[in-house]
């Protein structure tokens, strides 16, 4: 039923378009038309893929990516720029849900865990994927004509960003799921701070590549103190936004749900005109909220009630600006790259959580959630696109090819972990057509 | 510098709003202002480029969606009231009074503004303007007097009228500005067959894009959802609905009101998507008004004449409708005056028909449009409850005391 409905969608949206041929372009209706045509059929894909337990958010990728450019065309890059306020909205907004899940009781329980799989696994997944580039350089053609130095500083820079992993995509797991134990505490936190490490890391890398390839490049690539600086300043501004939060929602307490947009409008404005990371600031604030005020079970059922909505807004968009014909001319390289990197992120999460004596489950399930790549992975790749021309266009398509399957395959994995470790709380049963049987947990 | 600026005008507003809500006993006209939202339109003036600059055009442009899903929420709620086999449980006289209310008032002030816009130089499509003021003009705000009806608590034929006249009095207004904009001619819709051929064409498009829209929302709804489900469903709908009808210049308010409808009365899940739909009503509302307010551009200084034209044509057509209501309604004269002095509260759907022929028509008019709405929404919400508490204690529905 629900395939006959996406096809009813897909049909009236073509008519509509034909319907359109006689008036002159409009960049805004164009736009709003393939929002809400997103929104429906991210919904309906999302809803047929929960049927055989697999995230909705990884129906919500699909919907982007049939109706991106590469297949039929509905949304391009016009309209997914033209949404990007909305799209940053939506991010800001899953960054808050991130901080206010962090509850700082279990934190500190695991804290020891959670710092130990931070640093094992980006450092294990960063030289184990330096050492393979390396060893691999006469099979991979992208590395053909470079001098050893500019191998090794290629594969420096694909070993970084092979690290970085997407809180965004584990939030969204996690919040659909409803878990709650190690192995989503330990997740939650290890993103979080693997965005910290991941961001230092790659300005250490960068730095010590760009002479390699281009000295002119140098002048243009953030330098680790200045981002040091911005890192601490994002995590001092992010605990003063949340003291405001804090104080908003207990002096005053009315429209919580405008509040909380208009905060996290006003913090991407904020972190754009402060050179902040408006991610880290959201994540601290909510966090600040949710552990230092008896406001925070307020804040988090009014985020989580705006969840569905924005999970869909954002993974619907996030799949539409992939870029598969990238997938498509370098499958095989990606296929290399994405099993390596699963292969050594188990292995690091494994050793991490060995190393802090963690149980059986988080050692065998945790690496699931570090699977998925989204936001910092592509913005590190853009970077590279600009800051190294010719190399860093190639890099970039195969970090963006490699981001595809991850963002695919990471939370199909991490839901199945979560389901396996014991963790999954279920309280949402699929939906079924009226007058049947809707599921034994109802 | 303009982040702290804003900081400090959303704190203070926000501030006032608390503190004007925990007053016990505030008086009935500042809770309708407080309920109004207007508060919020003069945040977004504060945050638009008109002052701070903290949003600028290039940012409201990317917010779109969010003007067009409040526009379209605003018709898919109006729509989904619309049951059919609950509303012939009611008087059809109260209804022919709320149609010749609305009709007497749309005419009086769309001669009016006519005669005042013709004289004023304004560049643009005048006519269209001067029927979607004259349609926002017929529209009532139930929700401007519900406190002082809360307060009153009156009881009596009148009462009963006038809850549902301000109900349904829109529909006139969403009907003529969705059929007006189907027979636009060009350059608003291409020249295919000919000036009617081609209104009826947009109409049969307009009508048939609802149908398709509501059945779709009626086979997705026939399977069983959690209430956070029906929300998005709902959230989908009306942007991709507001959006199809944007992008074939039709109403966005028609369409989505025409989906509310079919929705009413056709799927079983009515009253639960209602529920969904009035659970984000008033922070939809409020971002809505924000963002008029942001996106408003002060009009040129002759143009004010037509805002002021606007708000004095509205209040003696209310007063004159009101009197032609209250003879439909089977009221007599209700006490010399007709049902008017209940009807003068304007507010959010006439707020959504301004909103969207913003949309379509930006710049001066769309300025004028918007300003002369908030203009008589000011007035009314100040003017309207004075009036209403004076008509029942006049009539005897209502007591002074209470």
């Amino acid at each position: 039923m629900r395939v006959v409905l996406l096809g009813a969608l897909g049909v009236l949206m073509l008519g509509l378009q034909e319907l359109h041929a006689h008036f002159p372009s409009d960049l805004g209706s164009r736009t709003v038309l393939v929002f809400g045509f997103l929104l429906l059929g991210g919904f309906l894909l999302g809803e047929l893929v929960a049927r055989w337990s697999i995230p909705r958010i990884t129906g919500y990728l699909l919907a982007g990516m049939a109706c991106g450019p590469h297949i039929l065309g509905v949304v391009d890059r016009e309209v997914i720029e033209h949404v990007g306020l909305v799209d940053h909205l939506a991010l800001v907004l899953i960054a808050f849900t991130a901080g206010a899940e962090l509850k700082l009781g279990r934190l500190k329980a695991r804290a020891r865990g959670i710092l130990s799989i931070s640093l094992m696994q980006t450092g294990f997944v960063f030289c184990a994927m330096a050492a393979s580039l390396w060893f691999l350089r006469d099979q991979l053609s992208f590395f053909a004509g470079l001098s050893s130095g500019q191998v090794l500083a290629v594969a420096g820079i694909l070993a970084v960003i092979a690290t970085a992993s997407s809180p965004s995509t584990a939030v969204a797991v996690i919040v659909e799921a409803r878990s709650e134990g190690p192995v989503t505490d330990s997740v939650l936190g290890v993103t979080v701070l693997k965005d910290i490490l991941v961001l230092v890391g790659f300005s250490l890398v960068i730095s010590s590549a760009l002479p390699c390839f281009d000295a002119a490049g140098r002048a243009v690539c953030p330098g680790l103190g200045s981002l040091l600086a911005e890192t601490g300043l994002s995590l001092v501004a992010g605990c003063a936004f949340g003291g405001l939060m804090i104080a908003y929602l207990r002096f005053i307490g009315k429209q919580n749900v405008v509040f909380v947009v208009a905060a996290a409008f006003l913090l991407i404005s904020l972190s754009h005109s402060m050179h902040l990371d408006p991610l880290l600031v959201a994540v601290c604030a909510g966090f600040s909220v949710a552990n230092f005020s008896r406001q925070g079970a307020v804040f988090l059922s009014g985020l989580e009630r705006a969840c569905g909505p924005v999970f869909l807004i954002f993974f619907s968009l996030s799949g539409a600006g992939l870029n598969l014909a990238v997938l498509g001319s370098m499958w095989h390289v990606v296929g290399v790259m994405v099993a390596l990197r699963a292969v050594f992120t188990w292995s690091g999460t494994w050793l991490g959580a060995f190393a802090a004596a963690e149980d059986e489950s988080l050692r065998r399930f945790a690496w699931t959630g570090f699977l998925g790549q989204a936001g910092v992975s592509l913005g590190l790749a853009a970077l590279l696109r600009a800051r190294l021309p010719e190399v860093g266009a190639l890099l970039a398509d195969l970090i963006v090819g490699g981001i595809v399957v991850n963002q695919v395959l990471g939370p199909v994995a991490f839901r199945w972990a979560l389901g396996r470790s014991g963790e999954q709380h279920l309280p949402e049963a699929p939906a079924s057509p009226l007058g049947r049987p809707v599921s034994a947990h109802r | 510098m303009k982040t702290v600026l804003a900081l400090l005008a959303i704190a203070l507003f926000a501030y006032l709003g608390a503190a004007l809500y925990r007053i016990q006993r505030l008086p009935v006209v500042l809770r309708a202002l407080h309920s109004s939202g207007l508060g919020f339109f003069a945040i977004g003036v504060a945050l638009g480029p008109l002052a701070i600059g903290l949003v600028d055009d290039e940012m409201l442009r990317g917010l779109d969606v969010l003007i067009d899903l409040g526009v379209g929420w605003v018709g898919l709620l109006f729509g989904l009231q619309f049951h059919f086999q609950d509303l012939r449980r009611l008087p059809w006289r109260h209804y022919l009074g709320a149609l010749s209310q609305a009709a007497t008032t749309l005419v009086l002030c769309g001669l009016g503004l006519w005669l005042v816009f013709t004289a004023v130089p304004a560049q643009g499509p005048v006519w269209l303007l001067v029927l979607v003021l004259a349609a926002a003009s017929s529209t009532s705000s139930p929700t401007a007097t519900a406190p002082l009806l809360h307060d009153l608590a009156p009881r009596g034929p009148v009462t009963d009228a006038l809850r549902l006249i301000a109900s349904v009095d829109a529909v006139p207004a969403i009907l003529l500005v969705g059929i007006g904009l189907c027979f636009a001619p060009a350059p608003i819709h291409p020249a295919r067959y000919g000036p009617a051929l081609d209104g009826l064409f947009w109409l049969g498009v307009a009508l048939g894009l609802a149908l398709a829209l509501g059945a779709l929302a009626h086979l997705i709804t026939l399977y069983r959802y959690t209430d956070n489900q029906l929300l998005v469903i709902m959230l989908g709908l009306v942007v991709f609905c507001g959006g199809a009808a944007d992008y074939l210049v039709l109403s966005p308010l028609f369409v989505n009101f025409l989906v509310g409808v079919v929705v009413a009365n056709r799927s079983p899940a009515r009253l639960r998507l209602l529920k969904a739909l009035l659970s984000v009503e008033k922070p939809i509302f409020l971002v809505l008004v924000t963002l008029a307010g942001a996106m408003w551009g002060l009009p040129v200084a002759l143009a004010w004449i037509g805002v002021a034209a606007f708000v004095l044509l509205r209040l003696a057509g209310k007063l004159v409708g009101g009197y032609a209501a209250s003879a439909a309604a089977g009221l007599g004269a209700a006490g010399g005056w007709g049902l008017g002095p209940g009807l003068l509260a304007h507010g959010g759907m006439a707020l959504a028909i301004a909103l969207s022929f913003r949309q379509l028509v930006p710049g001066e008019l769309g300025d004028v449009m918007l300003g002369a709405v908030v203009a008589s929404m000011l007035a009314t919400t100040l003017l309207g409850p004075v009036s209403l508490k004076w008509m029942l204690i006049r009539l005897g529905e209502a007591r002074e005391t209470r």
